[in-house]
């Protein structure tokens, strides 16, 4: 019978050579299970095997990341594990943070399926938890030997190309990501039996939660609209005729600048939209609707404004992802700063 | 789409006139549109001064 | 009000000289065929068959329609459309099952969908199980977008009637009588049903235009107030999509034909609910008109058919989900409780925090009908229709295309035709 072969990663205390005083040292590779190592293998059994158990310090690891990479990725090379394991780690942050990277490496690099284990709040989880699956744990490692159980149910479920359950099944920290399971009942059935259960007052679990979304500051007001510089921008999807940047027509991650110049209004005969999210026939046929160049231009004539600024920054607002429209705001914002603007008009469709 | 946008965390939301026409009314004549569409701008300039 | 349906189920499909239903099997000749529904905006009318299991791709398919007659009043099958204007959901109508009429369309669409006949994505499908007739038609010159998809419509509705008549003499496999009633005396003092929570559905539609998808009797409804229809109506014919030029949002008319959320309410009426009717709803742009519409569609839910419970689905992506959200705000506000699904449409990056565009906390019971996901499309055997398609880097039979599980023709359906859901991981 084959066994499934595991490379699993430790640091200094774990690994049994002592506490914050070896911090600091190198990378170690021993070729037995230790420490935590050993648990997880006798709690798995004989399928497994721990081929390896690479031990280092959290300092050394995180004050020569690049070094303490590409060793480890010299390690996964020379063994091909099936599997990488890492931690638990607890509230231990430096400690996270290297088991994390470990197993993202394996992920990412070999396409090696690896996971760790952490306390919610240890900051390795941000950081990694859309890369890997992290068992959830306490914050103190008296708790070992039942994160441990947790972390091999997972491994052979993982091994085993099983299908994984959500979080709550698992005992995984929420990665927030989402994906597709077959269900035994239909989509309606299942629909009315949650209503029923609302209207019979009995406990329901919504399919979809809901997120609240964080707050944003405030901008501070512009003291002197007209001594200001106004810009437009907008998510309608508004590009010259041709669409010279090959704009995208849906998720979009950049936008485009395009110059105003002097014109006194925008002809829409010399613009195409790109975005299917609704019915561009009225912004086609006076794209000021959309992006309105005639008022600021008459309005910076009547000097209730300082200044249009020249360009209009154009993309398009289709199923565009959460991480898109930051990156799209970080890079606009970015621009209009350099170039002094005040304040953005940002249409929407 | 203002609920959207509310729930998102936008701090200056002004409502435009319609999904498909944000700053506009087809249904005017061509100069008053555009007068239709100067109030609006301002209306929403405004919203930057406060 | 009752509705006898009966089925038949064809095994097998072929062409042939002579035209007929034996055993089972449906002969077609396929010129006879032809030259009955083909039409003056066409100037090439191809009939192709799909069987499941073949190494077979049907591109830019537009609809996917059940073939279906009046028996007791032929004249009326598929009302507004090739038939007479008549109220559906009364007297006999026949259904073949086992096969269905697939529209290629060979004009630009706004996206394109598609249905493979084996493979790792038939399973997302019904339309990889049924033998497929597969119409594709190439316009004439200069052949104006509307009237192309009118014709592809009269055409396919056309072949979809046909083929029942063919099969009409045949016993049938199966009988199914469905029977509803708005405000029958009988039910009035039954007690039993009396005891039962009152649940209204609300179909909430998305029309870009009055000739475009989702119509009612051939008329689209996109200014239109909310309205009562009768939930046998849906079963008999009368929802049937227009054309998909300017979008592609809606069901396919073969899920309409079987609507599975009102076969579900009526399936458990009198045993655990008390399905007290439907409401027919549009989904306006913008948002004092959403507010507007969603507080009509609910007053007519508690006035008229005395909800005490609403269940909603929608069409579309995301800006319908507000008008659910305000669905919901009337309901609760009019003690009504709510559930509300459908499909994740915004989930492109694979990250839950793009599922929902609001945040509300009387919208608190959700059913997944899944979530946007990628999917390889391995190469294939066959094409029917155009191999270029929206969105494939390379054409449509070859490998390397990478499209999304909503591309698939009859996959994650919104009206709960769909065995989907997402879990958050």
């Amino acid at each position: 019978m084959t066994k499934w072969k595991i490379v699993y990663y430790i640091n200094q205390f774990f690994g049994q050579y002592g506490g914050e005083d070896v911090a600091g040292m190198g990378m170690v590779v021993r070729n037995e299970a230790i420490g935590p190592a050993l648990n997880f293998q006798q709690s798995f059994g004989e399928q497994a095997e721990i081929v390896s158990t690479i031990i280092c310090g959290d300092n050394y690891f995180n004050e020569h990341r690049e070094d303490a990479e590409n060793q480890v990725l010299k390690i996964l090379e020379e063994y091909q594990p099936d599997m990488v394991v890492a931690g638990p780690a607890f509230s231990a942050g430096r400690y996270g943070v290297a088991c994390g990277t470990v197993c993202a490496l394996a992920e990412e690099k070999f396409g090696i399926p690896a996971i760790t284990g952490m306390y919610p709040e240890n900051p390795g989880v941000i950081m990694f938890r859309s890369k890997i699956y992290i068992i959830q744990t306490s914050n103190h490692a008296r708790t070992m030997t039942k994160e441990i159980t947790k972390m091999v149910s997972l491994s052979k479920k993982i091994l085993n190309k099983q299908q994984i359950g959500n979080a709550k099944e698992e005992g995984t920290i929420l990665r927030g990501l989402v994906r597709n399971v077959r269900c035994e009942k239909k989509g309606t059935t299942r629909a009315i039996d949650m209503l029923l259960k609302k209207v019979r007052n009995e406990p329901f679990e919504t399919e979809t939660p809901m997120e609240k979304f964080d707050q944003v500051e405030k901008a501070p007001a512009i003291k002197d609209l007209s001594k200001a510089t106004i810009a437009i921008a907008t998510d309608g999807g508004l590009y010259p005729v041709g669409n010279p940047d090959k704009m995208p027509f849906i998720n979009s991650n950049r936008y485009a600048p395009y110059y105003i110049g002097d014109k006194e209004f925008l002809d829409g005969r010399d613009y195409c939209i790109l975005h299917r999210g609704y019915d561009n026939e009225f912004v086609l046929e006076s794209p000021d609707r959309l992006v309105p160049v005639d008022s600021l231009k008459m309005l910076e004539k009547e000097k209730v404004i300082g200044k249009m600024y020249p360009y209009f920054l154009s993309t398009t607002g289709l199923n565009t992802s959460l991480e898109n429209s930051k990156i799209i705001a970080e890079n606009m914002i970015k621009r209009l700063k350099e170039d002094g603007v005040d304040g953005v008009i940002l249409t929407s469709t | 789409m203002i609920a959207v946008a509310e729930s998102v965390g936008a701090n200056r939301i002004f409502p435009a006139a319609s999904i498909v026409y944000p700053l506009g009314n087809p249904v005017l004549q061509r100069d008053k549109e555009r007068e239709f569409r100067v109030s609006l701008v301002k209306k929403a300039l405004n919203m930057l001064t406060e | 009000m009752k509705l006898k349906i009966y089925y038949i189920d064809v095994k097998d499909v072929r062409f042939g000289k002579e035209t007929n239903f034996e055993n089972g099997i449906l002969t077609i000749n396929k010129e006879e065929m032809i030259q009955k529904v083909n039409n003056e905006c066409f100037s090439e009318l191809e009939i192709n068959l799909a069987y499941p299991g073949e190494s077979c791709r049907i591109s830019r398919v537009g609809d996917v329609i059940q073939p279906m007659l009046k028996l007791d009043n032929e004249e009326a099958t598929f009302p507004g459309i090739i038939g007479e204007v008549t109220p559906m959901g009364e007297g006999e109508t026949l259904k073949l099952r086992g096969i269905a009429v697939v529209e290629t369309y060979e004009m630009p669409l706004p996206r394109n969908h598609f249905i493979d006949m084996s493979g790792p994505n038939a399973v997302f499908t019904p339309f990889s199980q049924t033998i497929n007739i597969v119409i594709t038609a190439k316009p004439i010159e200069g052949c104006e977008k509307m009237a192309y998809g009118d014709a592809l419509k009269q055409t396919s509705l056309t072949v979809a009637k046909y083929l029942a008549q063919i099969c009409k003499n045949a016993i049938p496999d199966e009988e199914e009588i469905l029977s509803y009633n708005y405000n029958s005396e009988i039910e009035l003092f039954d007690k039993d049903m009396n005891r039962l929570p009152r649940v209204v559905y609300i179909h909430q539609y998305l029309a870009a235009s009055e000739q475009i998808e989702q119509t009612f009797y051939g008329k689209g409804y996109y200014t239109s107030l909310p309205m009562i229809f009768h939930p046998l109506e849906f079963f008999d014919g009368a929802m049937i999509n227009k054309n998909f030029l300017q979008s592609m949002n809606a069901d396919v008319s073969y899920f309409y034909q079987n609507h599975p959320m009102i076969k579900e309410l009526l399936s458990r009426r009198g045993k655990d609910l008390n399905f007290s009717g439907v409401i027919y709803c549009h989904t306006p742009w913008a948002l004092e008109e959403k507010k507007r519409n969603a507080m009509f569609a609910v007053q007519l839910a508690k006035n008229v058919l005395k909800a005490d419970a609403v269940t909603i689905t929608k069409e579309g992506g995301g800006h319908p989900q507000i008008d659910m959200q305000q669905l919901c705000y009337f309901c609760e506000k009019a003690n009504i409780k709510t559930e509300i699904s459908f499909f994740e449409l915004n989930t492109t990056s694979g990250k839950y925090e793009e599922v929902l565009l609001f945040y509300d906390e009387n919208v608190d019971a959700i059913t997944s009908f899944g979530c946007l996901e990628k999917i390889e499309l391995p190469p294939v055997d066959r094409v029917i229709g155009s191999t270029t398609f929206a969105g494939a880097p390379n054409p449509i039979n070859e490998k390397g295309n990478v499209l999304n599980n909503w591309d698939i023709r009859g996959a994650m359906s919104q009206l709960g035709e769909n065995y989907f859901k997402s879990i958050k991981y």
